[in-house]
């Protein structure tokens, strides 16, 4: 996922006419998609009325983008783990490749370095040495994104919980313009199938928005101008995993991951 | 057990200085204009820049304006936001700023826009994140001066979770992630009630603005 945005920061785009530059829609990439085209469009906004049919607008968008990547993660406030459940996998260390939108990508899986702990908060650095740093980049290896992941297992199935980290150009900005930016968790189910091979399987958001709309699940969540936000503590986010984790309704998609090189 | 994770809490609060609001404080009914805030202010080499929507780059064009999902009262929603900018290690900041009155006091709703670089690539484009608002009290000294006075998110923190203020939040002890999940109503209580404690405020955030134009 990109940024859910609150009604203030997405609302300004700019006019077709003299742009300086063009304003990122800051939503909805993908885990493991580049969203490139969806962060280009632009809103020419700003009321907070508009702002709110902009809101229903990309969530359309978000559910469509969905729809035709089919990557998603469970995207929530809370770990879905406590740290009894990291399952680390040293086979998974390594450099992998899949292909998004037609594209080859990369994901380098390494364990998190002693300089990046730093960005951790005490708790989960103590455990640090469990996760993963992962660096996605593309062909050409321009970096997409890198990110702290942790392997656990909850109930019969593995998953990844992704937490962003930071960019290489964090230390120059100013903390309080950062602190504006709420790092979420993203999750994803993991069938690890032999040493060279496993599969990320993306949460059916529509789905999952439907249940809970619907009243079907009791979970709890924020409705962020029209956005859900699942605010549900670990506890009640395992119960869910567990009671949804092999509901082939819930994890659609299948982005396979193939090593490419041994570390 | 308790004081290992009262601890763990305190080491956790010590990586961030100012509040979180992910629910942001400006409505539509709420929020007020004072043209005493635009135009050019000065504080030590950084120079801000701060207009209406309208004024600044992000202003809709007139095609924009005829779209029809572009009522009257979006004009006049439209019409009270404010842009703050300036520009600070070779980064250009955008600020979106709303004025809101609670009692007699006025509070700034500010929430991060962009931060460009050189190449006017934005530098913070994490994904996996989720934008919140943050809180400056408004403090008049004349016409030509202005303090912006920010919360200690430290202090405010301590007192939301050792239960001595109550307003609804998410805290997530493991990663360290704390943030306020009020709504726009309930936040105007809280503010009602503590904006005025001055032990609230975080004196060394505080922006010292002098108008310059």
């Amino acid at each position: 996922m990109g940024r859910i945005v609150a009604p203030y920061r997405a609302l300004l785009a700019l006019p077709p006419s003299g742009p300086r530059h063009s304003v990122k829609l800051p939503i909805i990439k993908g885990y493991l998609q580049n969203g490139a085209s969806v962060c280009q469009t632009r809103l020419y906004i700003y009321s907070f009325k508009s702002e709110m049919k902009r809101f229903t607008i990309r969530l359309l968008v978000l559910l469509y983008v969905i729809a035709i990547s089919g990557c998603g993660g469970l995207v929530t406030f809370y770990p879905i783990f406590y740290k009894k459940d990291i399952a680390f996998n040293p086979s998974l260390i390594g450099t992998w490749k899949y292909s998004e939108d037609h594209k080859t990508r990369f994901a380098e899986f390494k364990p998190i370095p002693s300089e990046r702990k730093k960005e951790l908060a005490p708790a989960i650095a103590e455990v640090a040495d469990k996760g993963y740093f992962l660096t996605r980049s593309d062909s050409a290896g321009t970096i997409i994104n890198q990110s702290f992941v942790f392997l656990v297992k909850i109930g019969s199935n593995y998953y990844f919980d992704n937490y962003p980290a930071e960019t290489a150009s964090a230390s120059m900005i100013d903390k309080s313009y950062k602190d504006q930016v709420v790092k979420a968790h993203s999750s994803y189910r993991i069938d690890i199938e032999n040493k060279d091979h496993f599969t990320i399987r993306s949460i059916n958001k529509s789905f999952m928005d439907q249940l809970i709309t619907s009243n079907k699940i009791n979970i709890r969540h924020l409705v962020v101008d029209g956005n859900i936000l699942i605010t549900a503590e670990t506890a009640e986010l395992q119960k869910f995993i567990i009671q949804y984790g092999n509901n082939p309704k819930m994890f659609i998609d299948e982005l396979k991951c193939e090593r490419v090189i041994y570390y | 057990m308790r004081t290992y994770i009262i601890i763990v809490a305190l080491c956790c609060l010590s990586f961030s200085s100012c509040i979180t609001i992910l629910m942001p404080l400006i409505r539509t009914d709420n929020l007020i204009t004072d043209d005493r805030l635009r135009g050019q202010w000065e504080n030590g080499s950084t120079i801000y820049h701060i207009q209406k929507v309208n004024e600044s780059r992000y202003r809709l064009s007139a095609n924009d304006l005829k779209k029809k999902n572009y009522s009257p009262m979006d004009s006049i929603t439209d019409q009270k936001a404010y842009i703050a900018t300036y520009s600070k290690n070779g980064l250009d900041y955008s600020w979106v700023a709303g004025l809101v009155k609670i009692d007699q006091s006025y509070y700034l709703n500010l929430s991060a826009l962009e931060c460009l670089d050189n190449h006017n690539e934005d530098a913070y484009d994490l994904e996996g994140t989720f934008d919140a608002s943050n809180i400056a009290k408004v403090e008049w000294i004349s016409n030509d001066q202005v303090n912006l006075r920010f919360f200690n998110g430290e202090k405010i923190r301590e007192i939301i979770l050792s239960g001595r203020a109550r307003i609804s939040y998410e805290y997530d002890a493991l990663f360290g992630t704390f943030s306020i999940t009020a709504s726009s109503e309930e936040m105007e209580k809280f503010l009602g009630k503590y904006g005025n404690y001055e032990g609230l405020y975080d004196e060394k955030r505080t922006i010292h603005l002098y108008r310059k134009k």
